[in-house]
């Protein structure tokens, strides 16, 4: 230790002051103000980022302000009236008049100014006094404006400066008072600029009880009356009187938050009455207070305190010192700072070294209490008093009001990022940093402090105090891990510092977008303007004369918003990122906000795709939400289905709700094979709904799982299922196949078959409530009845070769002569008697093959008549009292087809597993005649379980389908007992004035069972009132070969 | 030849009272004595204001980044700066008559405009009790005034205080105080030096340096004749280069070299040698 020099300890303990009275909190149009001065009653406020001169009046009136360019950092008013102001960006003192009108600029041709900041009047000699910080001097204008003294030098020694700040003239002995806040003191000088006094410490001396003379960043200086000083100090957020002679009585306005207390002040100033204001900088307010009690001024004594003279030397070489936190954190950063590769010639080529700062700056500051500064506004603050408007660190003001970043998503600007809030908000996508990493260490219960992105002591290459390196949004991604940022279109990828500045307080930008931002292969910067999402000053507004939009700032050969402003227009004045947000690297995604663009249809010019960007709006029904059950429009709903890696390359990208697999098309008919977009349906609408999510069965979040359809669609379309069942002739089916509308390829391969999800849905159309699409117009929802769909299709067209299906939809197509029949045991010829085999009927088409046009199971033909069609016996009136429910295809048909645990082969024909049919009624039992209304009978709602014997299929068995509804069907003919085949007389086709069984009258017979087999039956006479009896129906060959005569 | 004397600097060892420039090492020829680190001001500016009152307010400790800067100033009769130094100089019998040299450093006032300011250089018996009422003792003896101009970078000066050393040890007192001021003789009333102490430079730091040796008397005969004058040659290698030790007898300032400063200290004291 080089000396130790001990003084005397005067007086009570600092801090017996009372505090000011706070009388009133001016904030109209106040943004960073940083000085004050009172002319002719009014306050002139200079707001240093906002470029402008404030006035008030004494009462706090707002009276207006005045456009001051270049960074009004200091304010002075003349007895004479004129007004002076400097400016921090040009370098410069102008003078104005009382009205404010421009008179000129102090000082041209004596003096040049490096940094002009405070200015003073002495009202005596109407001398006007200049502190120029960066020359380290002040300078002494004669009322005149010539040059008078001039003083101060860079230095530590008495009449040297370090960053001097603030300036006043005592108005009784023209003594001028200069902040040396770099030098923790004030220092007091005679006219001449001869050195008097100075008072104040750089330490601390808590040892001692005291905190008298301690200084951390001087800012404000005033005098009053009795020639007492008024210190601010920025960092401790204090105000504080000494005597004339530089002993502190006390602090009068501490830190803190609420009305009347200081965060960062600036500039202190009284009026004639001694009433007191104070610029709270940061704060964007003017704090005024009553004049302190003359009384209570002069019951306090002063109080001085000399100590140890200790250096930064001795705190960093010091055994004791050396176990500080301070100490080892300095020297990590160091130790860093040489593993990184940047070369650290000492400990002190740490960063905020590196301006002739020292770390006594900042770690002046003993270890406890730490005050205000253990406080997350306290540590926040120490950034804040240099890194203010009007601070010693212009570059990085933040201020209060701005320290919430308010993003694009809100409409709302800020020119800082985001502080002293919680590190996560989702509204910002910020997840916060990741637990035990080092931002994570640097928060505060949580929130977000400078500390968590900086690290003062840091000095990587080119990314100065940053935690980590910010090479490719490093830093920012540790909490926005949801901002991919950019796609590359390139050979370079945008960073988030491309685009974002975090800390600009010259920018009114929102999202904290740069106000000018660089195209990297042009190597040129352009100015851009983002003040609102959309219309004037927005993204691209369309003004070509402005040509300031963000995104063109880079995009040279994009259809639209090129840099230099051409290309087509392309919404204009128009959210872009509704449409290509952020989280998506600015690709459009997204939703409504996918709708937006996709309302209508449009080709982007350049070929790719051939038709643009589709249209699908219009293929949402208007009450009903996507196909995929309630989803809404907005959100992510439609980025469940679809892939944005490659938007706009032409080509619709699916993802597989499973694996997550790529089904990449133009048309859905461009994947012509397995895997092929019903693939990607049955991915999802299978019992595991889609894996990839982590609510695989609501991939939608709307509480909707996906019907599991896709087991259903088993087996194969061939042609075992022959459309009729006959109790006595060749039955058709062989079970093989669940579902006519196989939509699998490898069953489609050998049916001939094909038919595809989207041939009956729509990829969007399709609702909860209608989940069909026009089959012939397949992005168009259906809009008739369920059974009119159906028989879109299944209306038999023109003939077996010419079915009438869409485009794209085949029926059955059997080589007859594939080998693979005989595998199955079926032989056409014998099947069919030969009359499918060459003849025009090769090959079978439709539900209408091998000529079954009149038969029950061409529906079209008699539907309208059918048993359970309004024109069927349903409407006979001698059935008038039955209810009068139509009935849907689908109550007994499952479109998908058939198949349960318990009945994996599931039903033929695509009989449903279960059937509801508590709506519909019986007639009745009528075994011995007909019974009549009332019609009491209702059917059930059961499982149903068709059973297939060989060629027998068993509809009216205890489990079969007919009997859900007709439970008494046995009774109703005698004869109903040799045969539950029902099909074998009934069908769709069957009206009430015709006969109950296909192509033959009421007196054609029921064919009659095989007699060795069944037994004999008679056929019974017609009942009253009914039609007449059928006749036994012939085999089906003969029928078949009678419709061809 | 005279006796040649072997006696070497025998100083007390009273840590308190006496600074060794380097602790544990004895100077052949001479010493470094520090001010006394019994509350002589060493990194402390000075304020006297004259009021007639001693007092607290009087005084101003400058505390900062910087050891010390004090301040020499007079503006008109009213305030005045300026700054004691005393010594120790043990209670070792030093063999007179020694030469002592009182160095410290200077700046001028960063001002304009500002005249030179005239710092005069007083020496009193000290009592290394350097308290508030030495600014009002009467200096016992004015040993130099030093022109320091306005924007004068620091400077160093070194006086020749040989002949108050000797009187404090001859005395009996072996206690002698500097002090610096503005010459109250000066015309100017408003004129102003700095005298910045850095620790991080010692050569800031205000040292008496006392040798026992006859100023130029190469051969240890206690007086400078053509045998002494003989060896200026070899042994002027010029400022800031240590001289060896042998040559240290012509080191007449005592700055550790031999340069021109030391001739010119050294050729007046020629006598011939004694026939």
């Amino acid at each position: 230790m080089f000396t130790i020099a001990i003084g005397p300890m005067l007086g009570l303990a600092v801090g017996q002051l009372s505090p000011l009275t706070h009388q009133m909190t001016w904030t109209q149009g106040l943004d960073n103000p940083a000085r004050l001065a009172e002319a002719d009653g009014t306050w002139l406020i200079a707001d240093t980022r906002a470029d402008r001169v404030v006035r008030y009046d004494s009462s706090g009136a707002y009276l207006g302000e005045w456009a001051e360019p270049a960074g009004p950092v200091g304010i002075a008013a003349h007895p004479d009236g004129r007004i002076f102001v400097s400016r921090r960006d040009d370098r410069r003192v102008a003078v104005h008049d009382a009205q404010y009108a421009f008179l000129g600029f102090l000082g041209i041709g004596a003096v040049s100014f490096v940094e002009p900041t405070d200015l003073a009047i002495d009202p005596l000699t109407g001398r006007i006094y200049v502190v120029d910080t960066g020359a380290d001097r002040v300078y002494a204008f004669h009322s005149s404006g010539t040059l008078a003294v001039m003083f101060g030098s860079c230095g530590s020694g008495f009449g040297q400066f370090k960053y001097q700040t603030a300036v006043a003239v005592d108005p009784f002995t023209s003594r001028v008072l200069v902040a040396d806040q770099d030098n923790f003191r004030v220092q007091v000088f005679d006219t001449a600029g001869m050195f008097l006094f100075s008072f104040g410490y750089r330490i601390k001396y808590l040892p001692s009880g005291t905190s008298a003379g301690w200084f951390t960043r001087t800012a404000g200086l005033a005098t009053d009356g009795a020639g007492r000083i008024y210190v601010t100090d920025a960092l401790m957020g204090t105000l504080r009187i000494f005597s004339p002679s530089g002993l502190e009585l006390g602090e009068v306005v501490g830190f803190g938050a609420n009305p009347g207390e200081l965060q960062n002040p600036g500039e202190v100033a009284l009026d004639g009455s001694g009433r007191v204001y104070v610029a709270n900088a940061n704060v964007g307010t003017v704090e005024v207070y009553d004049a302190p009690s003359p009384s209570m001024l002069a019951a306090v004594s002063p109080e001085w305190f000399s100590g140890t003279n200790e250096t930064v030397s001795d705190r960093l070489t010091s055994p004791v010192r050396r176990t500080l936190p301070w100490y080892d954190k300095l020297r990590r950063g160091t130790q860093r700072l040489t593993e990184e590769g940047v070369t650290a010639t000492s400990s002190w080529d740490a960063p905020h070294m590196l301006s002739d700062l020292s770390c006594g700056r900042c770690h002046n500051v003993p270890d406890q209490p730490l005050g205000h500064l253990g406080t997350l506004d306290g540590q926040t603050n120490l950034c804040l008093s240099c890194h203010n408007g009007a601070g010693q660190a212009l570059e990085a003001s933040l201020r209060t009001a701005d320290r919430v970043l308010i993003s694009l998503n809100t409409d709302s600007g800020g020119r800082s990022h985001a502080w002293g809030v919680s590190a996560i908000n989702s509204a910002v996508g910020s997840v916060g940093p990741p637990a035990g990493s080092e931002m994570a260490r640097y928060l505060s219960s949580g929130k977000i402090k400078c500390a968590t992105c900086h690290d003062q002591h840091s000095q990587i290459a080119g990314r100065p105090y940053l935690r980590t390196k910010n090479d490719s949004g490093g830093l920012c991604k540790q909490c926005h891990a949801e901002h991919v940022g950019h796609t590359p279109r390139g050979s370079w990828q945008p960073t988030c510092n491309e685009c974002h500045d975090a800390h600009n307080p010259n920018s009114d930008n929102l999202g904290l977008i740069r106000t000018d931002v660089r195209n990297r292969t042009l190597g040129l910067d352009k100015a851009v303007t983002l003040v609102a999402r959309t219309g004037p000053g927005s993204f691209d507004d369309g003004d070509p004369a402005a040509n300031d939009g963000l995104c063109q700032v880079c995009h040279l050969t994009t259809a639209y918003h090129r840099h230099d402003g051409s290309g087509a227009p392309h919404n204009n004045g128009q959210d872009c990122i509704s449409c290509h947000p952020h989280d998506n690297g600015f690709l459009p995604v997204s939703g409504g906000d996918c709708t937006s663009c996709h309302a209508v249809a449009q080709d982007n010019g350049d070929g790719v795709p051939v038709g643009g960007r589709r249209a699908v709006v219009g293929e949402f029904p208007a009450t009903d939400a996507h196909a995929h059950y309630g989803a809404t429009l907005g959100g992510d709903a439609c980025v469940v289905c679809h892939d944005m890696t490659t938007h706009q390359d032409g080509y619709v990208d699916l993802l597989d709700a499973d694996d997550g697999s790529l089904y990449r098309f133009q048309k859905p008919g461009d994947l012509a094979g397995d895997p092929d977009v019903s693939n990607f349906c049955m991915s999802c609408h299978d019992p595991d709904g889609a894996s990839r999510f982590t609510t695989p069965l609501d991939p939608f979040n709307n509480g909707n799982s996906p019907p599991a359809v896709a087991a259903k669609f088993l087996g194969t379309l061939q042609w075992d299922e022959q459309y009729g069942d006959f109790c006595f002739g060749t039955e058709g089916t062989l079970r093989g196949v669940n579902s006519h509308h196989d939509v699998r390829d490898a069953d489609q391969a050998f049916s001939g078959a094909k038919i595809e999800c989207l041939d009956c849905h729509g990829a969007h159309s399709a609702g909860a409530s209608q989940p069909l699409v026009d089959p012939f117009h397949a992005t168009q929802p259906w809009t008739g009845s369920n059974n009119a769909f159906c028989l879109s299709c299944h209306n038999g067209g023109t003939g077996p070769l010419d079915p009438g299906f869409p485009a794209g939809v085949f029926g059955p197509a059997i080589d007859t002569t594939d080998p693979r029949w005989a595998s199955l045991g079926i032989n056409w010829t014998t099947t069919l008697g030969g009359a499918c085999v060459g003849g025009g009927c090769s090959s079978l088409r439709g539900i209408d093959s091998c000529d079954y046009v009149d038969g029950p199971w061409y529906v079209d033909y008699s539907w309208t008549h059918s048993a359970h069609g309004p024109d069927s016996k349903r409407g006979w009136n001698g059935y008038s009292g039955a209810p009068g429910a139509d009935m849907d295809c689908t109550t007994c048909h499952d479109p998908h087809g058939s198949t349960t645990a318990t009945n994996p082969a599931g039903n033929p024909y695509m009989i449903r597993d279960a059937i509801d049919g508590t709506a519909f009624v019986d007639d009745g039992t009528r075994s011995g005649g007909f019974n009549g209304p009332p019609w009491n009978a209702y059917g059930t709602g059961r499982p149903v379980v068709v059973p297939v014997s060989g060629t027998t299929v068993g509809w009216g068995a205890g489990s079969g389908l007919c009997g859900a509804c007709h439970a008494n069907w046995i009774q109703a003919y005698d004869w109903h007992e040799f045969c539950n085949g029902c099909q074998t007389c009934h069908g769709h086709g069957m009206a009430w004035g015709e006969a109950d069984w296909v192509g033959f009258d009421n007196d054609t017979p029921c064919p009659i069972p095989n007699a060795a087999s069944l037994g004999e039956f008679s056929v019974p006479a017609a009942m009253p009132g009914e039609p007449e009896s059928p006749t036994r129906m012939e085999p089906q060959l003969h029928r078949i070969d009678r419709r061809r005569e | 030849m005279a006796r040649k004397n072997t006696n070497r600097f025998r100083g007390g060892m009273a840590a308190a009272m006496v600074w060794l420039w380097t602790a544990g090492y004895v100077p052949a020829a001479d010493v470094t004595v520090n001010p006394g680190a019994d509350g002589t001001l060493v990194d402390g500016g000075v304020f006297g204001l004259f009021d007639g009152t001693a007092d607290a307010a009087d005084w101003y400790f400058n505390e900062s980044t910087y050891e010390g800067a004090i301040s020499l100033s007079r503006s008109g009769n009213l305030l005045e700066h300026r700054v004691v130094f005393e010594f120790n100089l043990g209670t070792v019998t030093y063999p007179t008559p020694v030469r002592a040299m009182f160095k410290f450093k200077l700046r001028g006032a960063a001002r304009f405009p500002a005249d030179p300011a005239d710092v005069a250089v007083f020496s009193y018996p000290a009592d290394v009790q350097e308290t508030l009422t030495d600014f009002s003792a009467g200096p016992a003896q004015r040993l130099a005034v030093l022109s320091v101009s306005p924007f004068q970078a620091l400077t160093s000066y070194t006086i020749d205080v040989s002949g108050p050393v000797n009187a404090a040890i001859t005395g009996g007192t072996k206690k002698v105080g500097f002090r610096l001021q503005i010459d109250p003789l000066t015309s100017s009333l408003s004129s102003q030096a700095f005298m910045d102490i850095l620790e991080s430079d010692p050569t800031t730091k205000p040292s008496l340096r006392i040798s026992d040796q006859v100023a130029g008397d190469f051969d240890g005969d206690r007086d400078v004749d053509l045998h002494d004058l003989a060896a200026l040659p070899s042994c002027m290698r010029g400022p800031a280069i240590t001289a060896t030790s042998a040559c240290q007898p012509l080191d007449a300032d005592l700055d550790a070299d031999v340069d021109l400063l030391d001739y010119a200290r050294v050729l007046p004291t020629f006598t011939a040698p004694p026939v």
